[in-house]
């Protein structure tokens, strides 16, 4: 994937100036089985969002609701500030979605691919699917058939697909899924330079490192309700912890000490023989603050760690547990 | 119009519809040297007869049309089916949604190609056929100056039209059947049974004055037929006229895309 170069870099619109994406109260079941109930999300203009969720919490079918794939059993969705419902498809002109994994004809090239879907919906010219393959790094094998592609070219044609009509909201599902390193960062790249222009980006994944590094705001779902939405810093923040690692011996002491800051604390054993790791839940810049409460009280850590990840966060606010399956963000094509 | 060019050239360059065209092209020339074959050879003047009148012209013609309409109706219900059902299949139809394209307008247009294809199809292996029958005359040792006769092509375009139409109802069934299922292997697996079910049942002679009007009867005969050589794809077995075939075929057409449309167009795509 290329990086787009050359254009000067746009304000992002400040806070309040309006939504992107919104909806009230949505909810979808199939069958008896609850999907969405009553989904709140508010999606600012101009921002990468993260759209975060154990499997099963209902990204896919907000996906499919968004781009009139399913119609909603109940609530309201609003897209680019107008009100959208599933028979007003001229709204989805405004946008570009690549749901779930990119399909297409594998008998065409390419290039043919996107001609056939430039046919349909908004109307692009054959300059733009030139221009697009060549933003996704595809330029030179546009002309190749679909069945030729790896996974992961397979990937930068699905976004170049989402990128055809320049839309103004950019819907992806997984959009790293089976990129190499070189096409991450430039699909990040390409993302970015799509927020600087004033576009919206909504990215549904589970690449938890892949979010923290490129959203600005992030929702977080689970059982089809949003539990937690807003900036990725202060979520950062508010998430963050310092750990001590201290004499196991001294691990009471120590956990009077940290009791001063008023926050959860736990502890557990320590690669190092008799010592123990000791977590407060405290914002990464106050570590200082941590060895000066131990040393007050005459306890010496051997080491401190500082730090915030999103997946942290993400498995307390969801509890769900990490399975040995479940990827761990390693950027290598699969398949 | 550019959906209707890019629906084209997706099946202009889709490998099953050259397959289909030329397992009907085979079939044809097969079944003219079989009867140029078996000319000659017959125990019974009955059946000499029979088979040197359906080498000669214009009867051939009909022969022709006849063998389209039946094996190739039988491949137009599948190749409607795998288009449509592809698209489901593929999970294609989701990318074409999501940008917002009207489903049923997709629906039609996706249709409207296929009639076109397959029109194309029924005039080149007409030609085929037709060349084939004249070879085929030629080995029985009968003349092929009737198949030139101006009254004789004065009369193929309208046989050719009907043809197309019938082709094209038998397509529209099981593209009507896979957007229901929402299947390429449904489709094409409920059409085709649909269509030997219908053909079996003529085998019970009380049912014959009611399957004259199911949907793979009326296709074939929406050709005339010479009389006893029966036409279209039921042979022998009785058949409505052809004028009025043509009317219930344009009405099985219609509905079935109606189908389609209704179906596309309620239908949650969840694949």
């Amino acid at each position: 994937m290329t990086a787009p170069t050359g254009s000067p870099p746009v304000a992002v619109p400040p806070a309040g100036a309006g939504f992107a994406l919104r909806t009230r109260g949505l909810v979808k079941r199939y069958g008896a089985q609850p999907a969405l109930q009553g989904l709140d999300l508010a999606v600012p203009r101009g921002v990468v969002y993260g759209f975060l969720g154990p499997n099963g919490a209902g990204k896919t079918t907000l996906m499919r609701l968004l781009v009139g794939l399913l119609r909603p059993d109940a609530g309201d969705i609003e897209i680019l500030g107008q009100p959208y419902t599933w028979r007003q498809r001229q709204r989805l002109h405004d946008i570009g979605a690549l749901v779930e994994s990119p399909t297409f004809y594998d008998y065409l090239s390419g290039r043919d691919n996107l001609r056939v879907l430039a046919a349909s919906g908004a109307r692009v010219s054959n300059q733009r699917v030139d221009e697009v393959l060549a933003l996704v790094g595809l330029a030179e094998r546009g002309r190749d058939k679909a069945k030729r592609y790896s996974l992961g070219m397979k990937q930068r044609l699905g976004i170049a697909a989402a990128l055809l009509s320049d839309p103004q909201l950019l819907l992806l599902d997984e959009p790293a899924n089976g990129l190499d390193p070189g096409g991450i960062v430039a699909m990040r790249e390409t993302l970015r330079h799509l927020t600087r222009q004033g576009k919206t980006v909504f990215i549904s994944s589970h690449i938890l490192p892949e979010v923290q590094q490129l959203a600005d705001v992030v929702g977080i779902v689970n059982g089809g309700r949003l539990i937690r939405e807003g900036k990725l810093a202060d979520l950062l923040n508010e998430g963050g912890h310092v750990r001590a690692c201290v004499n196991e011996a001294e691990l009471a002491g120590a956990m009077a000490a940290l009791a001063v800051f008023g926050v959860p604390t736990a502890a557990q054993p320590a690669e190092a023989p008799a010592t123990a790791w000791i977590d407060v839940r405290i914002p990464p810049d106050r570590a200082a603050d941590v060895n000066r409460a131990l040393a007050g009280a005459g306890i010496y850590a051997s080491a401190i760690t500082a730090g915030s990840d999103l997946e942290s966060i993400f498995l307390s606010l969801t509890a769900t547990a990490p399975t040995p399956a479940a990827p761990s963000g390693g950027w290598g094509e699969r398949g | 119009m550019a959906l209707l060019h890019m629906s084209l050239v997706k099946l202009v360059r889709r490998p099953a519809t050259w397959v289909v065209f030329a397992i009907l092209a085979g079939l044809i020339v097969m079944v003219f040297l079989g009867l140029a074959a078996s000319a000659g050879q017959m125990e019974s003047m009955g059946d000499e007869f029979q088979i040197r009148l359906l080498l000669d012209f214009p009867t051939a013609y009909t022969m022709v049309v006849g063998v389209i309409l039946g094996f190739g109706g039988l491949l137009a219900v599948a190749y409607g089916a795998a288009v449509i059902g592809a698209d489901w299949a593929w999970g294609t139809i989701r990318s074409i949604v999501a940008r917002g394209e009207s489903r049923v307008r997709y629906t039609l247009i996706t249709f409207l190609a296929i009639t076109i294809v397959l029109g194309i199809g029924v005039l080149v292996t007409f030609v085929i056929g037709a060349v084939a029958a004249i070879i085929a005359a030629q080995i029985a040792g009968l003349g092929s100056a009737g198949a030139t006769d101006p009254d004789t092509l004065a009369t193929l375009p309208d046989l050719l039209a009907r043809t197309w139409l019938g082709i094209a109802q038998q397509a529209a069934i099981g593209f009507a059947i896979a957007m229901l299922f929402r299947s390429q292997l449904a489709g094409i697996g409920a059409g085709l049974a649909f269509y030997f079910a219908e053909m079996f049942l003529f085998l019970v002679p009380m049912l014959r004055d009611v399957l004259v009007y199911f949907p793979f009867s009326v296709a074939g005969a929406v050709v005339p037929t010479t009389e006893d050589l029966g036409g279209g794809g039921f042979g022998n077995m009785t058949t409505l006229d052809s004028d009025t075939a043509v009317l219930w075929s344009i009405g099985y057409l219609v509905v079935a895309l109606a189908i389609a449309s209704i179906a596309a167009w309620r239908t949650q795509i969840t694949q």
